[in-house]
């Protein structure tokens, strides 16, 4: 099932398009790696997938609806995103901050909530206060609420970004776990996440985008236009053909 | 237990029981009622008899319920009244440093009230400065109209309207008589004399507490961030006019009552969140109660420390607030 899908998508900043036009749809058990350079515009691609940033041309549906006619809430069951950055948070604790990520459903799911720590590693932090964790561990907080929000579609910026790897491992192994749910993970990480990804949308340096199965994507060629690199040893090693 | 790669430090995290201390906290309130009322000039009347038997001391028994109970009624509402808008407050704007005030709705209040008495108008105290109140509300809304998203510029209205009002506010009491100035700083300081209306303001109390406890997931949720509210499944723009409006009906209510008394609507929101924590299912509540606790304890020293000469409650509430606060941060709150 299509959990959102773009028609010659165009995000604005100042008035200025992003990239090329986008016709890209997401369905249901995808998990989709989003690459490209910084500045290209991904995050605010998944701004906007998440209804947070109005400003672009073409037409977006989320779940079959247009996206502007969701409202507030019927829309956050729809869609979770993580932003790159979350804004500065008051002192609540972890437990507290976990339960307001179901606000949508209006109460929280305990097997849902059991899931989440316990995929994430949460247990021994759950009441203790944001204030005094860890960059990476609020980070992990932060995930772990975008999880609770247990819509059919996840937007994730960047969420690897201030794991070490074994964390990593424990996310993306979870993320690849969630069949019935689409996700679409912005990120840097070329090595890791293709191995979990089942697709990947490339923006390349000149605006333009491909889009496919992750195995065709991740080609020496294409992924040293991607990073306006020239073809390296290094490349070679990472990426065989 | 399993390992989990999010260490913990191993100093336990102490759970606080924030029902019980909600209840300890009405308990202190409830005590500190028979206690207010039968402080009087000569410091504590040595039975609690007056309060039950009108006949044992007929001239105590009416001073009791025809002057300090409107009076101490008056004192816990303004108070509660006054620390429910400084979470409002508090919460809409993210900022610590945010008190009902800001909104600049005190000064038109009282603004309205000072031209109302420099010209003789024989309007009473309450409408004059509720009048002023609604007309200020006006004008901030129709400043931030267009802006209810980005909360910050609607703080940025508020204060500047605040400041030209407070300089208006300077220059009729500088241009009026000697005596009606004295009057009226002695109002601008907070003065709970007045107030007749006994159970009216307890309970519009009980309604705001009603109302906004209602909507104490939104609350807490919008307290993490516009952005994070949205994302999360709010409608933060009308959650926003929402908390904007009854902020500002709030204080209005308040000011009207009994002045402008500081203190209250900054420190009591935080003096709370560190007694029962960051949700606003107990920190609404808890604010009511420890606003109202203070403003009882601080007019009856006012009234009575220095009698015949009465002290602005005002100063007496922030020198108590902040007393207490100070010890607060020293010995430890929730964490």
């Amino acid at each position: 099932m299509t959990a959102m899908a773009a028609h010659q998508l165009q995000p604005m900043r100042q008035q200025q398009p992003l990239f090329e036009p986008l016709d890209w749809r997401v369905d249901h058990g995808q998990f989709w790696l989003l690459a490209g350079a910084n500045g290209c515009g991904k995050s605010t691609l998944l701004e906007t997938l998440a209804g947070l940033h109005p400003e672009y041309r073409g037409e977006l549906h989320l779940a079959g609806q247009r996206l502007h006619s969701w409202a507030s809430r019927a829309r956050a069951r729809q869609v979770s995103y993580l932003p790159q950055h979350e804004e500065a948070t008051p002192d609540c604790r972890v437990r507290e901050a976990l339960h307001m990520g179901a606000y949508a459903w209006g109460q929280v799911d305990e097997n849902r909530f059991q899931t989440v720590v316990q995929a994430l590693g949460l247990a021994p932090l759950l009441e203790r206060s944001l204030g005094h964790l860890s960059g990476g561990q609020r980070r992990a907080v932060e995930l772990a609420t975008s999880l609770m929000q247990d819509a059919p579609l996840l937007l994730l910026d960047e969420p690897l970004n201030q794991f070490d790897l074994a964390f990593r491992l424990r996310v993306l192994d979870f993320l690849q776990r969630q069949r019935h749910k689409a996700v679409v993970m912005a990120s840097h990480d070329l090595i890791l996440t293709p191995q979990y990804a089942s697709h990947a949308l490339l923006i390349f340096p000149d605006g333009h985008a491909r889009q496919g199965k992750i195995a065709d994507m991740m080609k020496r060629d294409q992924l040293a236009a991607l990073l306006d690199w020239p073809q390296t040893d290094a490349l070679d090693r990472l990426w065989k053909n | 237990m399993s390992a989990s790669p999010l260490r913990s430090a191993n100093r336990p995290p102490v759970a606080i029981n924030a029902p019980l201390r909600l209840g300890l906290m009405l308990a202190v309130l409830l005590l500190l009622l028979p206690l207010a009322l039968l402080w009087g000039e000569g410091g504590f009347y040595g039975s609690l008899r007056p309060l039950w038997d009108s006949q044992a001391d007929a001239s105590l028994s009416a001073i009791l319920w025809q002057l300090r109970w409107p009076r101490l009624l008056a004192a816990v509402s303004v108070g509660a009244l006054l620390a429910l808008a400084g979470v409002v407050v508090q919460n809409l704007f993210k900022n610590p440093l945010a008190d009902p005030y800001v909104l600049g709705v005190s000064s038109g209040a009282a603004l309205s009230y000072l031209l109302a008495a420099t010209f003789g108008l024989a309007v009473p105290v309450l409408l004059a400065s509720l009048g002023g109140a609604v007309a200020t509300l006006l004008v901030l809304l129709l400043l931030s109209w267009p802006h209810l998203r980005q909360i910050e510029r609607v703080l940025l209205n508020g204060v500047m309207l605040s400041f030209g009002l407070s300089a208006l506010i300077s220059v009729i009491l500088v241009l009026s008589r000697q005596t009606l100035t004295q009057s009226l700083l002695f109002w601008l300081m907070g003065d709970l004399a007045h107030s007749q209306l006994r159970y009216w303001p307890v309970l519009l109390v009980l309604l705001a507490l009603a109302g906004l406890s209602w909507h104490w997931r939104e609350l807490d949720v919008l307290a993490r961030g516009n952005r994070f509210a949205e994302k999360t499944g709010v409608a933060v723009r009308r959650l926003n006019l929402m908390l904007l409006v009854s902020a500002a009906l709030l204080v209005a209510a308040a000011v009207s009552l009994a002045g402008p008394i500081g203190f209250v609507g900054l420190m009591v929101p935080h003096i709370s969140r560190r007694l029962v924590g960051f949700s606003h299912r107990y920190l609404l509540p808890a604010a009511a109660i420890n606003g109202a606790i203070l403003l009882v304890l601080a007019d009856t020293l006012a009234r009575s420390v220095t009698a015949p000469v009465q002290l602005p409650a005002g100063a007496i509430t922030a020198l108590l607030g902040v007393a207490f606060f100070l010890v607060l941060q020293r010995h430890g709150g929730w964490r």
